[in-house]
């Protein structure tokens, strides 16, 4: 069920008009999680964009049989865009790490708004790309500590 | 290989009609780069989107007093989408490991023709949003496996 969501703050929705922001806000799901709960798992089909609204969400990778902790993601942070570009699966496992709210979109209507307005799916697309970037260089900065 | 090819074959203009591609091939500069020349050097303005050519570019990044080496490129590849997402800067840099042709199309020329052709800028941030994200995950399994044998 569809809940009033405010997410007018968040950088994946930088620069757009407070109309382009309310039609996104119209396609969030919001979600509740307790600490350990897992929200998606590495390899799933990626179903939607998680906006995280409260607490905190750690992002882990089975490497060889191993599973490890590559990140902590706070309030305003973005994951799951893996629906929107390939692989179209979920590269990791969310777990909840400190009870959570998460803004949920799903992929098939995020691609549809994006489908109906090129201006604000270009606008989604580059904040996506920022924030992809962002992470990237804090993966890369934690390979940088690594090899000292 | 032609600029214009190059362009065409880069999964960055994926989906760019003949005509688009031609307009792009009219802003595009080429560069010759000797073994050991810098490209880009990190920290600074990004200047340009980089199509390499020929050649390799060895993508490397200084962090706390310490040279990594992030990745080897070759023909096809792209560097400087830095420039498109902030810092707005080269967060590398870029070493040709051989003698080496670039294909640079500005940012300002870029971002302009993006702004006034609504659809190629749509088709161009999703194809670059995929090249990111295609990079940050390659990167973070990495860190998983360095982690794992750390």
């Amino acid at each position: 069920m569809a809940a009033k969501v405010d997410l007018s703050g968040a950088p994946g929705l930088a620069n757009l008009a407070s109309e382009q922001v309310r039609r996104v806000e119209d396609l969030a799901i919001v979600r509740e999680y307790q600490t350990d709960e897992v929200i998606f798992r590495e390899g799933e089909e990626a179903y939607g964009l998680c906006f995280i609204l409260s607490g905190a969400v750690k992002a882990r990778m089975d490497a060889g049989g191993r599973v490890v902790d590559l990140d902590v993601l706070k309030p305003g942070e973005l994951l799951g865009w893996s629906g929107l570009v390939p692989p179209h699966t979920f590269t990791t496992t969310a777990v909840c790490a400190q009870d959570c709210r998460l803004a949920i979109l799903k992929v098939e209507d995020v691609q549809r708004l994006m489908t109906e307005d090129d201006k604000l799916g270009r606008l989604l697309l580059h904040n996506l790309s920022a924030i992809i970037a962002d992470r990237l260089r804090r993966v890369q900065e934690r390979l940088a500590d690594l090899a000292r | 290989m032609d600029p214009i090819v190059a362009l065409k074959e880069s999964p960055a203009f994926r989906g760019f009609s003949t005509e688009q591609l031609d307009q792009l091939g009219e802003l595009v500069l080429v560069r010759d780069y000797a073994l050991d020349q810098a490209v880009f050097r990190q920290g600074e303005e990004a200047f340009g989107l980089c199509i390499i050519m020929d050649g390799t570019i060895a993508l490397q990044e200084k962090v706390a007093g310490r040279l990594v080496e992030l990745a080897t490129l070759g023909p096809g590849d792209l560097v400087g989408w830095s420039g498109l997402v902030p810092p707005h800067t080269f967060t590398g840099s870029g070493v040709a490991m051989s003698k080496t042709k670039v294909a640079i199309v500005k940012m300002e020329d870029l971002r302009r023709m993006l702004d006034e052709d609504v659809h190629a800028g749509y088709v161009f941030e999703r194809n670059l949003a995929e090249l990111i994200s295609q990079r940050f995950h390659e990167t973070q399994a990495l860190l998983a496996r360095n982690i794992v044998d750390w």
